[in-house]
């Protein structure tokens, strides 16, 4: 590969980067917070924690399908 | 023998205190970098003493920022009235949505035994939800 390749290739290889290794990493770790934070505040443990997360999750997810929704722009 | 009090005047401003416009922000990524470098229990139960409803709603309008200004860079930026319409109905939308789901929190915690106040619970969810909105929207 040549030299010109190679540079015209850096930004798509950043770009890649960014998106596939970046990006999911900087989403756990805020994901991981937010857990941290109902922990913290309502002195639950990592598995009630998550299981508060992912059923309000789901509710919020569900409630957005009821007709005349206020969730959606 | 003591000496009489000094009475001091509380209306002058201290010239060593800076404005409160430096002074929040300042406060502000002070916490939030400490949160995030050390997201211990006791950071975050320290820094939810802290929450009250004014640091909710500036944190909600800077929320409600971002996403304005986020929905401004993509490809249809709205002008004029369309964008105030834009924005105030982002604003309706991003108060009713984040208060129902730090409801729906509070309520499922409470389900499971958890005891905490809503007030912390909502400032504490705010960083991490504010830098996702930034980040991927």
């Amino acid at each position: 590969m040549s030299y010109i390749h190679a540079f015209l290739g850096f930004p798509f290889l950043l770009l890649v980067v960014l998106q596939y290794v970046v990006q999911p990493v900087l989403l756990c770790y805020l994901g991981t917070l937010s857990l941290r934070a109902i922990m913290a505040v309502h002195s639950l443990s990592w598995g009630k924690a998550l299981i508060v997360f992912f059923l309000a999750s789901l509710t919020f997810f569900l409630l957005s399908f009821l007709p005349g929704n206020i969730f959606q722009l | 023998m003591l000496e009489p009090e000094q009475k001091v005047d509380s209306s002058e401003p201290d010239p060593d205190r800076p404005h409160w416009l430096v002074q929040i922000p300042k406060d502000w990524s002070g916490q939030c970098f400490k949160m995030f470098t050390q997201p211990g229990g006791d950071t975050l139960a320290k820094e939810g003493e802290n929450a009250s409803w004014g640091r909710i709603c500036l944190l909600l309008m800077l929320f409600l920022l971002i996403t304005l200004l986020t929905n401004q860079l993509s490809a249809s930026p709205l002008s004029g009235l369309s964008f105030l319409r834009s924005a105030l109905s982002h604003l309706v939308v991003v108060f009713c949505n984040f208060f129902i789901y730090m409801g729906l929190l509070y309520l499922l915690a409470w389900l499971l035994r958890g005891r905490g106040a809503f007030l912390a619970q909502c400032y504490l969810l705010l960083f991490p939800l504010i830098l996702t909105n930034l980040f991927f929207a």
